[in-house]
């Protein structure tokens, strides 16, 4: 997979994930995975500016098996965030896919 | 790579977080790895899922928009800025929670000014002034340096100590203003942001909060950019400032001693043992270009440090003060004329004189009895160089002037005999070619009543 492709879509997974269900950090790890194959170094470091820039809160949930994971959830503008992201992709990869039709290369 | 390693390597490249966000993402790391070793992978697997750790940490700090490339005293600068501002937002903010009343009363008029704002303005003017008043010290240390280079090493101009004096001066005051400026960016931009807020509040309520976000987005940016010019600007003054408070002086130092290196190896040519005298010029050299090197290394970020010169500089500034102190120790120095110059005797009569004015830093003189002459009887004996100055005595009503005319000067002479009688490590008192001794006759009574004047 085209590593350009991955890194400029990985914020829209990421936000979509988290809209789907309040996730923690393996989990979401998971979720991303199935659809772009991503260094994991990458996605937590994602989390942490998305948190910063207030577009995910983050809450702790005491676990039974070992110390409190922190989940994190989408904020009222991290929603916005996330719709305008989602627009601009559907626009961009409809531009794209039209692109391509035109240029011939699916026949 | 076990986990504990890495997460202490990862704890100790992000040490530049406050420690409540670096445990923050430790913990995070940790129950990453917890978990996926839940899930059947090794230690080693799941740390190498992560990558390269130097690459990791600038993914992270990139979220803290702090640029971890940049490493030099620009970044020291905004660090300890940010931290001055936070300690100082941080105080603000007690002091304003104290003063509640105020504040409804304030937020309710359509002022822009929190008292949260006004007591941060009041704090930062305090902490400018005290601050301001310290920076002048190291620029009162450099000036004092500066003049004393300057009148001691072997420049013409005589008005050049005040005028490096006053370019010093300039600089402190232009570094006092770019750190008012600094201190003050928030309220002097104050206007655009008042405006921003204002076309937010005519927005819809649905884009209001997108709007937010952007806003601050664009403010935070800007305030970086001001940050980041006006730290470059303080970057530039300070090497200019540099230029003119350290290359010049010791360019005026350095060809001082340039001259002195070359009348030192003129005598050597000549004969004269002037072997330890040059070492130690070279020495002086040495050491100076030590500390050139040392400044220059402040524009070019090089850390190599030629310790070498340094040290060699000393050991030839020693060992070439100890030769010059011996050879200074074995010349004579005879208050007299060598062989070679021809002299000039005029004698003058004259009669009634009460009075002398005499210079006595050019001539010499001194009173002979004799008591063969009559009372007011004066006989004035001059001898003088007739090479180099002519005399010419004045009587004017009982009182006698000396005047001397200087003639063309044989340098050439004087050098050729200096530099002869140094070799037989003899100096001589050549000011003598300029001073005619006069000797006066006359008797003790004459002599008790004159009065000498000075010129």
């Amino acid at each position: 997979m085209n590593t350009q492709f991955k890194k400029g879509v990985l914020e829209l997974i990421v936000l979509l994930s988290v809209n789907s269900k309040d996730m923690y950090g393996y989990e979401l790890i998971m979720e991303v995975s199935k659809v772009v194959d991503v260094n994991d170094g990458t996605i937590y470091p994602l989390l942490k500016r998305l948190t910063n820039e207030k577009y995910f809160e983050t809450y702790l949930v005491e676990s039974t098996e070992g110390p409190p994971r922190k989940y994190y959830k989408l904020t009222k503008i991290g929603r916005d965030y996330m719709n305008e992201l989602c627009l601009s992709w559907t626009q961009f990869s409809g531009s794209v896919n039209n692109f391509i039709k035109e240029s011939g290369f699916n026949e | 790579m076990n986990k504990k390693k890495f997460l202490n390597d990862l704890e100790k490249k992000l040490n530049i977080l406050e420690e409540s966000e670096r445990k923050d993402i430790i913990n995070e790391y940790r129950d990453i790895i917890d978990e996926k070793i839940k899930h059947g992978k090794s230690e080693e697997e799941s740390i190498a899922e992560f990558g390269n750790l130097d690459s990791l940490v600038e993914e992270i700090l990139k979220a803290y928009k702090i640029n971890t490339k940049y490493k030099s005293t620009d970044e020291k600068i905004k660090e300890a800025a940010n931290k001055g501002e936070d300690f100082i937002k941080k105080a603000a903010k007690g002091l304003s929670e104290v003063t509640k009343d105020l504040s409804n009363e304030i937020k309710n008029s359509d002022l822009e000014i929190t008292t949260e704002k006004v007591f941060e303005i009041v704090i930062k003017i305090l902490i400018l002034l005290v601050g301001l008043s310290f920076l002048r010290l190291p620029f009162l240390l450099i000036e004092e340096i500066g003049k004393s280079i300057f009148t001691t090493s072997f420049f013409p101009f005589s008005f050049l100590p005040h005028i490096f004096a006053f370019i010093v001066w300039i600089f402190y005051i232009v570094c006092c203003i770019l750190i008012t400026i600094v201190t003050f960016k928030d309220i002097l931009f104050i206007k655009e942001k008042s405006e921003v807020k204002k076309e937010e509040k005519k927005e819809v309520k649905e884009k209001t909060t997108k709007k937010e976000v952007k806003v601050e987005e664009k403010n935070e940016i800007r305030d970086e950019v001001i940050k980041e010019k006006t730290t470059n600007a303080l970057m530039i003054i300070l090497q200019i400032f540099l230029i003119f408070t350290f290359f010049i002086p010791v360019i005026a130092f350095l060809s001082g001693w340039s001259i002195a290196l070359a009348v030192a190896i003129y005598l050597l040519v000549k004969g004269i043992n002037t072997v330890g005298l040059i070492v130690l010029i070279l020495g002086v050299f040495s050491i100076t270009g030590f500390f050139i090197d040392l400044v220059m290394g402040l524009f070019s970020k090089k850390k190599k440090l030629n310790f070498i010169s340094l040290i060699l500089g000393f050991i030839m500034f020693i060992v070439g003060s100890l030769f010059t102190i011996e050879m200074a120790f074995n010349v004579k120095y005879v208050d007299d004329l060598p062989n070679g110059f021809e002299e000039s005797k005029k004698t003058f009569m004259y009669s009634d004189i009460n009075t002398l004015e005499i210079d006595p830093d050019y001539m010499r003189y001194e009173f002979i009895v004799s008591e063969e002459f009559m009372d007011n009887k004066v006989a004035v004996e001059v001898s003088y160089y007739n090479e180099f100055i002519k005399i010419e005595a004045v009587e004017k009503t009982s009182k006698l002037e000396f005047n001397i005319v200087d003639q063309d000067e044989d340098v050439a002479k004087i050098i050729k005999s200096f530099v002869n009688e140094l070799k037989d490590d003899k100096v001589y008192n050549y000011t003598t070619l300029f001073t005619p001794r006069i000797k006066i006759y006359a008797n003790k009574n004459t002599i008790d009543k004159i009065e000498v004047e000075n010129n």
